[in-house]
């Protein structure tokens, strides 16, 4: 039986994906039966949700890019060459 | 115009990989063009994803992709173009985070994952509770003060995971670690962010 420290070990590493099937099943089984864990699992998850929305929303702005990308080319090639 | 943003993580063939290595090493204009249009909108994510602010995060990606070009000749295409970039970006925040206040070798994030379990390992201190929108809310808000505080290569470990959702070899690649290595980082940096979080206090209502 897996202790709840050795599941959140294994939840926060991303480490499921290179158990073998049968400690990837006792840590789904604990998962399963443990509401702390299961917490533990869902706090982490939402974090990187919220974070990866946060900023897909940030560099939703063609100006700034297109402002940005013109200005690291003519750094390199030259105000001149930038129309090519 | 959604594409560019997404961008698909390196689909090309063996062989366009290595005729775009060759047509970068020689720093053909529009080769490099090509690689700046498509990488631009995703390291700026990430430089973001890093917490840093957007000022501060255009200067780190004209930086990054100004090393690119002129490392572009060193390019040998052993590695994707990506992780090329990626590995710039990454110790451009490094060294960054260096000149503010260097990155310290201890980390107390374990020993503070320790104290919340009991010698058999179960919970002492679990989670609180809290409402799954609230918590989002409060991650939203919370997270770039955070990031702050965490060192860079696990600040780089949960952008590429989280926000530009590689997968563990390109990241491992790119931070120059073994899979075990990203496991710890990962570990480390979640934990981090769940405790600072945490430690913000929730308000709003308290679900199971």
């Amino acid at each position: 039986m897996l202790n709840c420290k050795e599941v959140s070990r294994i939840v926060a590493s991303d480490e499921l994906e290179s158990l073998g099937m049968l400690k990837r099943l006792r840590t789904g089984f604990h998962l399963l039966i443990c509401r702390q864990c299961r917490r533990y699992a869902e706090q982490l998850r939402i974090i990187g949700a919220a974070a990866r929305k946060k900023v897909r929303n940030l560099i939703r702005d063609e100006e700034s890019l297109a402002r940005l990308e013109k200005s690291i080319l003519e750094d390199a090639f030259g105000a001149s060459n930038e129309k090519r | 115009m959604n594409d560019r943003v997404k961008s698909p993580d390196g689909e090309e063939t063996g062989a366009d990989q290595a005729a775009l290595a060759a047509r970068i090493r020689e720093r053909d204009q529009a080769a490099i063009q090509e690689v700046v249009h498509k990488y631009l909108p995703q390291i700026l994510r990430a430089a973001l994803g890093a917490g840093l602010e957007r000022p501060v995060a255009e200067d780190v990606t004209q930086s990054t992709f100004a090393t690119f070009i002129e490392s572009a000749h060193r390019f040998e295409g052993r590695s994707h173009v990506r992780t090329w970039v990626f590995g710039i970006l990454y110790k451009k925040i490094a060294e960054m985070r260096r000149k503010l206040k260097r990155d310290s070798e201890i980390d107390d994030i374990d020993e503070v994952f320790e104290q919340r379990f009991n010698s058999g390992g179960f919970w002492t201190q679990p989670p609180q509770p809290v409402d799954a929108g609230v918590f989002e809310r409060e991650v939203r808000q919370g997270i770039d003060d955070c990031l702050q505080e965490v060192p860079s290569k696990q600040k780089m470990a949960f952008v590429l995971r989280e926000i530009e959702e590689m997968d563990s070899e390109q990241i491992c690649n790119i931070l120059e670690v073994t899979r075990t290595n990203l496991g710890v980082l990962l570990h480390r940096v979640r934990n981090r962010l769940r405790e600072c979080l945490e430690s913000k206090g929730f308000e709003g209502p308290v679900g199971a």
